[in-house]
């Protein structure tokens, strides 16, 4: 099984940006090298909703630049599920068209102990991913 | 051959060609991506007739979205 690395720091970001924005689902870009992500940029969930996220596509192409500039390549992306397990569902997948990148799902359903789970998704395939958390 | 810069890399490519043949050429399905020149978003409905100029600057990117299973 591919193992996703993803540093102490990007990972107490996303948990954080998480559990502010609960109920409400959480989403961002993560950008690194390789199977490795170094960085956590958040992004606004465009539907400001408990059920589904969306990353205004503006936003994204700005975050992709700040990446280039901070010499670090578009390789994930997450989204929390503020009270369900971090499993892809069949709206995530649906909507999944890019092979090449890891989707990052963190449920808060046990708010205290965030669940981070990886995958890649294509055309509905799912393969979940290691993840390890490394300190930088 | 004109030069364009397609999601930050420099790549040489026929004058007259289309957002919609570029897309088609890296395998990717317009539906499943936002497309972007020179910082301004491009409507889906021009990708098959838009063309790339000398020194344009595109992006593309899939897009996010989903949600949980009761959405």
């Amino acid at each position: 099984m591919a193992v996703f690395k993803i540093t102490r720091e990007a990972v107490e970001t996303i948990y954080a940006h998480a559990g502010r924005d609960a109920p409400r689902e959480a989403c961002g870009m993560l950008g690194g090298t390789g199977l490795t992500a170094t960085i956590a940029y958040p992004t606004n969930n465009a539907d400001t909703s408990a059920l589904t996220y969306s990353i205004d596509p503006q936003e994204a192409f700005s975050v992709i630049k700040q990446m280039r500039s901070d010499g670090v390549d578009f390789m994930a992306a997450y989204h929390s599920h503020p009270a369900t397990e971090a499993y892809p569902s069949p709206t995530d997948k649906a909507k999944a068209g890019d092979s090449d990148l890891v989707y990052l799902i963190v449920s808060l359903r046990f708010p205290d102990q965030p669940e981070p789970r990886a995958y890649r998704m294509f055309a509905d395939q799912v393969e979940e991913l290691g993840i390890e958390i490394i300190d930088a | 051959m004109i030069e364009v810069q397609i999601n930050g890399e420099t790549e040489e490519i026929e004058p007259g060609t289309t957002v919609s043949s570029i897309l088609e050429r890296k395998d990717v399905r317009p539906e499943m991506v936002a497309v972007e020149i020179n910082g301004e978003l491009v409507q889906k409905g021009k990708y098959l007739t838009l063309t790339l100029h000398s020194g344009d600057e595109m992006e593309f990117l899939h897009y996010m979205a989903g949600g949980h299973p009761q959405a």
